[in-house]
């Protein structure tokens, strides 16, 4: 469909996803607050960046702030001029309407590429606005270049407000890419699609943590496209208040002795809902790949929602592994009769089991930042 | 002077049924009371009424610590009244690493609003010492609680929370329960540390071979929800040698 869209009313008839983008023949994101913000202006105001960005910036060689503009002070990565609708479309595997309305809107993008066999600490942040923010990022990791990568993507201002932020990131031969990455959305409605390509033997782990908005789709690709190529996702997501959040994670197989490691931990409390997907696709010359999803969700409240989904799509007959796992539970009045005699109450107890899940990835001991400080409570 | 824990004419219901039937007993500093009896005779249920579990409907009687009456308190709120205790199965609780839930039960009896950030840095000294007395690895601190513990691994865990709290009561529920012959002499061990330090300690067990180790200064027989037997050690030789039922007939 790439290409072949150019006005705004042709956007309009395309569908926010396909239909069954899984197996499982539902729609997990709330699509009708992106369909009820969609016509927000674009934002002239971008939220002050926290504190805490500014102890980040003294850790890396590099760092690029987006909000209407681009901050920047780099020294091992290069900068240009970001590619055409048509070729963004084409890296992120353009599948529904938020993607059009991205490249059409797109309020800033740029690319990056790291040199053959450089190493750098790249900080990127992009800020939410009072309306709408488009924020792209085309990036690339020369052959057995080594990248840390800081992503920190925070909502907006205000409760009309509505963001896509995309990323498209090639790893060249035997390129190492480390990404630890915030999501915190706050009032703002965000579209967040990363696609990851790897050639032989580039390797990419990923940290993320997602404290979702009013509706929060999280879209992660890795396509493991080399031989011996490998990616390891821990992700965390946390869904409170009356957030929705759908993350989705995928590892596509395409090059022999491949390896994906696909895990997630959730939580949600309150009215919220939550919905982790885990899948891992293991194309017919993927073969001797190993591939292990394994997502568990945590519901704290009588009246949150969660589930967590698996899934295994396997099109060769020569897997070295393969393996998926998921549960959804409750709290058990077990464990908060244990934690009770132990003098922490039921709110006690929920808080420890938030700063758990939010753990469970890493980001937060990685960035230095305490849930209760970026959560405010 | 009142005794640290008192149980008087202790009756209970568990879903509409009576588990306890007139319960008497009390635990002073520095001793072992041993509460003795065959399964399904009303030992957990003390333990958890004790501790105050929802659903653990008290009918009639008292629960005393320090002449104090702790009935009407949630169980999070008698725990710093210095209750403690040990489970015989401790829940596992994904998500939370073992290092973290210390952390928040020292915060918590600090009186600190955050419970991630350890309070005071010096019980981190403490923490890596009772490991060490209790016979468990420092790498037990990055796993999730009590996910993928071995039932040795639980039961000294248990044992180190009990170390770290400082409690006036500990309550061991079958602390012994699924240990070899050196998982038993430690937890003994440290059983006996606990009543040096002059910890009341009411030691629930349906089996005597902890004995040969710890010698328990009142012996109490729970059987069907009543007492059936008191005495001293001899009572525990004398259980082990002819069985409950026989112990039960000449009381």
């Amino acid at each position: 469909m790439a290409g072949t869209v150019s006005t705004y009313k042709d956007i309009e008839e395309i569908p926010f996803q396909e239909i069954a983008d899984s197996p499982t023949l539902k729609y997990y994101t709330n699509w009708k607050v992106f369909q009820q913000r969609l016509k927000a202006p674009d934002s002239k105001e971008y939220i002050a960046e926290p504190s805490w960005i500014a102890r980040l910036k003294e850790r890396v060689t590099d760092y690029l702030i987006l909000g209407k503009d681009v901050e920047q002070e780099v020294s091992k990565v290069r900068l240009s001029d970001v590619a055409s609708n048509e070729d963004i479309l084409a890296e992120i595997g353009a599948t529904g309407k938020m993607d059009y309305i991205h490249v059409q809107r797109l309020t800033k993008g740029v690319k990056v590429a790291l040199p053959d066999e450089e190493e750098s600490t790249l900080l990127i942040v992009s800020l939410g606005g009072d309306g709408y923010t488009g924020h792209h990022v085309s990036l690339e990791v020369g052959k057995g270049a080594n990248l840390e990568l800081i992503l920190v993507d925070l909502g907006g201002i205000g409760n009309a407000s509505l963001k896509t932020f995309t990323l498209s990131g090639r790893l060249c031969e035997n390129a190492q890419v480390r990404v630890t990455s915030l999501s915190s959305h706050g009032e703002t409605a965000v579209y967040t699609k990363r696609v990851y390509r790897l050639s032989s033997h580039a390797k990419l782990e990923v940290r993320s943590l997602y404290i979702g908005g009013p509706s929060t789709r999280v879209n992660e690709d890795a396509y493991l496209e080399g031989i011996g190529s490998s990616v390891a996702v821990q992700a965390s997501a946390l869904s409170t208040g009356s957030s929705w959040i759908d993350v989705l994670l995928n590892a596509i197989h395409e090059g022999e002795r491949s390896k994906s490691l696909v895990t997630a931990r959730g939580a949600s409390l309150d009215n919220a809902f939550l919905s982790l997907r885990g899948i891992a696709i293991v194309k017919d010359q993927a073969e001797w790949s190993r591939s292990h999803v394994d997502v568990h969700s945590l519901i704290l409240s009588d009246t949150a929602r969660a589930n967590a989904s698996p899934m295994l799509e396997i099109h060769t007959g020569n897997v070295e592994e393969a393996y998926h796992s998921a549960s959804v539970h409750s709290i058990e009045e077990s464990e908060l009769f244990y934690l009770a005699t132990r003098g922490l109450s039921r709110n006690d107890a929920i808080k420890l089991l938030l700063d758990g899940v939010a753990g469970y990835s890493g980001v937060l001991e990685l960035l230095g930042i305490s849930l209760e400080g970026l959560m405010g409570q | 002077m009142a005794k640290a824990l008192e149980i008087e004419k202790l009756k209970v219901r568990v879903t509409g049924k009576e588990i306890l039937k007139g319960v008497d007993l009390s635990v002073d500093y520095g001793e072992v009371h041993a509460v003795m009896g065959p399964n399904g005779s009303g030992k957990t249920t003390l333990a958890y009424t004790i501790m105050g579990r929802d659903g653990y409907e008290v009918e009639s009687g008292d629960i005393r610590l320090e002449g104090e009456s702790i009935l009407g308190l949630p169980a999070d709120e008698r725990a710093p009244k210095g209750l403690f205790l040990a489970f015989q199965e401790p829940p596992a609780i994904q998500g939370v690493r073992f290092s973290t839930f210390l952390i928040a039960i020292i915060n918590k009896r600090m009186g600190a609003r955050d419970l991630t950030t350890l309070k005071d840095p010096r019980k981190l000294r403490e923490i890596y010492k009772l490991l060490e007395e209790v016979g468990l690895d420092k790498s037990v601190l990055t796993r999730e609680l009590y996910v993928g513990f071995s039932g040795g691994e639980k039961k000294r865990a248990e044992m180190l929370q009990a170390l770290l709290v400082n409690p006036k009561v500990v309550i061991l529920d079958e602390p012994d329960s699924g240990l070899d012959v050196d998982g038993v002499r430690k937890i003994a061990e440290l059983i006996e540390s606990l009543r040096k330090n002059g910890k009341a300690v009411l030691l629930i067990t349906h089996y005597p071979r902890l004995f040969n180790y710890v010698e328990p200064d009142t012996v109490t027989v729970l059987m069907n929800g009543k007492i059936v037997a008191r005495g001293d050690s001899d009572l525990a030789r004398a259980i082990e040698e002819k069985g409950y039922q026989a112990v039960a007939n000449v009381a």
